[in-house]
């Protein structure tokens, strides 16, 4: 037999019919016998009913509210995505290459001016072989192979100047009137 | 309308995808709700706002982590409310009261001005009781009354066993009752039946 305070504690799931079978009806049994227990009853039963009322409307949000809060929700998502690992490392990734790009650039420059302004001078024949050979470093086969031929010209291949060459280095004697 | 599990998990896939219109259908879905359990819990428009615009955010964000075999999507992202709303009124401690938006409330059903006023009366008598609730017996009451949830649902999204949801409803119910009884209910009920 259930008293009135095991009663009173049970009234709740009662209501909500969460008491397993046995207990429902001992419960019963009780409200049926106990007018103070009953009116507890009918009272918690009325309140159980407003707040099935009343609280489902409490905070009904009104269109421009939802649109409000839409506007705040895409914006807060799309700046998580333009801060996101995938895109930072993208950005990073794409700032370093044009770093290096620009470094590699910069190495190159002296060269690649160098070489044109060399490219742009005298022909190569015309130049002594010194000047050619310090210019178009490193040397191409073809300019080593023309730079030791104006040498055989000149000097044979014992390093002794050819009769033609000595003719043409002795200057030639003052004339006297 | 409540839509099928199945079509959810299509529209979050699609979501996860990149379609930005399945990101929009899930709002339309549940933004009503959320914001509706927001301000029961917090009884402030603005931080409801605030809160249900923090919760989506995060559940946007964490898409590809959310598991339906262990639970709704309105069960994992109410959750989400859940657990900000608490941060919330950590910081505040006692639930700010939005009068303006008390004294607004649509009355429905009311045919005379004095019938209305009782309405709004008697709307204004229950959030205020709800607002002397502990932040946990509220959040029981809300998501049993205000959202018709099972105590399962409601032990998943508190973070407790089910027993103890049970009890958390029953206490906050001794405690309306306590707060509520007699002269207001019998205004209630005055209202109800004229």
């Amino acid at each position: 037999m259930f008293t009135c305070h095991a009663v009173r504690a049970r009234l709740t799931p009662y209501l909500h019919g969460t008491l397993p079978l046995k207990v429902r009806r001992r419960v019963s049994a009780h409200l049926e016998r106990c007018p103070h227990c009953h009116a507890a009853y009918v009272q918690q039963r009325q309140l159980m009913h407003e707040l099935q009322r009343r609280l489902p409307p409490l905070g009904q949000p009104t269109q421009p509210q939802l649109a409000r809060v839409w506007d705040g929700v895409q914006a807060e998502v799309r700046a998580s995505q333009d801060k996101s690992p995938a895109v930072r490392m993208l950005r990073y990734r794409a700032s370093y290459g044009l770093a290096a790009l620009g470094l590699v650039a910069l190495l190159l420059l002296p060269v690649v001016t160098q070489h044109d302004s060399a490219s742009a001078s005298a022909p190569l024949h015309t130049r002594p072989a010194a000047v050619a050979f310090a210019t178009d470093w490193p040397p191409q086969p073809l300019t080593l192979y023309r730079t030791a031929a104006s040498f055989r010209s000149r000097y044979g291949y014992n390093g002794t100047a050819t009769p033609q060459a000595q003719a043409a280095l002795t200057p030639a004697p003052a004339h006297r009137p | 309308m409540d839509s099928t599990p199945m079509q959810t998990g299509v529209t979050i896939a699609q979501a996860i995808a990149g379609d930005q219109t399945a990101y929009q259908q899930l709002y339309e879905q549940y933004a009503a709700g959320l914001y509706r359990l927001c301000y029961g819990l917090l009884l402030n428009r603005q931080d409801a706002e605030d809160v249900a615009q923090e919760a989506f955010v995060y559940a946007f964000k964490n898409l590809q982590r959310y598991d339906s075999s262990r639970a709704a999507f309105k069960t994992w992202l109410y959750t989400i409310a859940v657990s900000r709303c608490r941060n919330l009124y950590r910081r505040h401690r006692h639930p700010l009261l939005d009068l303006a938006q008390i004294f607004h409330l649509a009355a429905p059903c009311a045919e005379t001005p004095e019938a209305a006023m009782a309405q709004r009366s008697a709307q204004d008598a229950v959030t205020r009781a709800l607002g002397t609730l502990s932040p946990r017996l509220r959040e029981a009451l809300v998501l049993r009354y205000g959202h018709g949830l099972t105590y399962r649902e409601i032990a998943d999204m508190m973070g407790c066993p089910q027993k103890t949801a049970e009890s958390r409803v029953r206490l906050a119910h001794e405690r309306l009752r306590d707060l509520l009884q007699p002269a207001l209910l019998e205004e209630l009920y005055s209202v109800e039946f004229s």
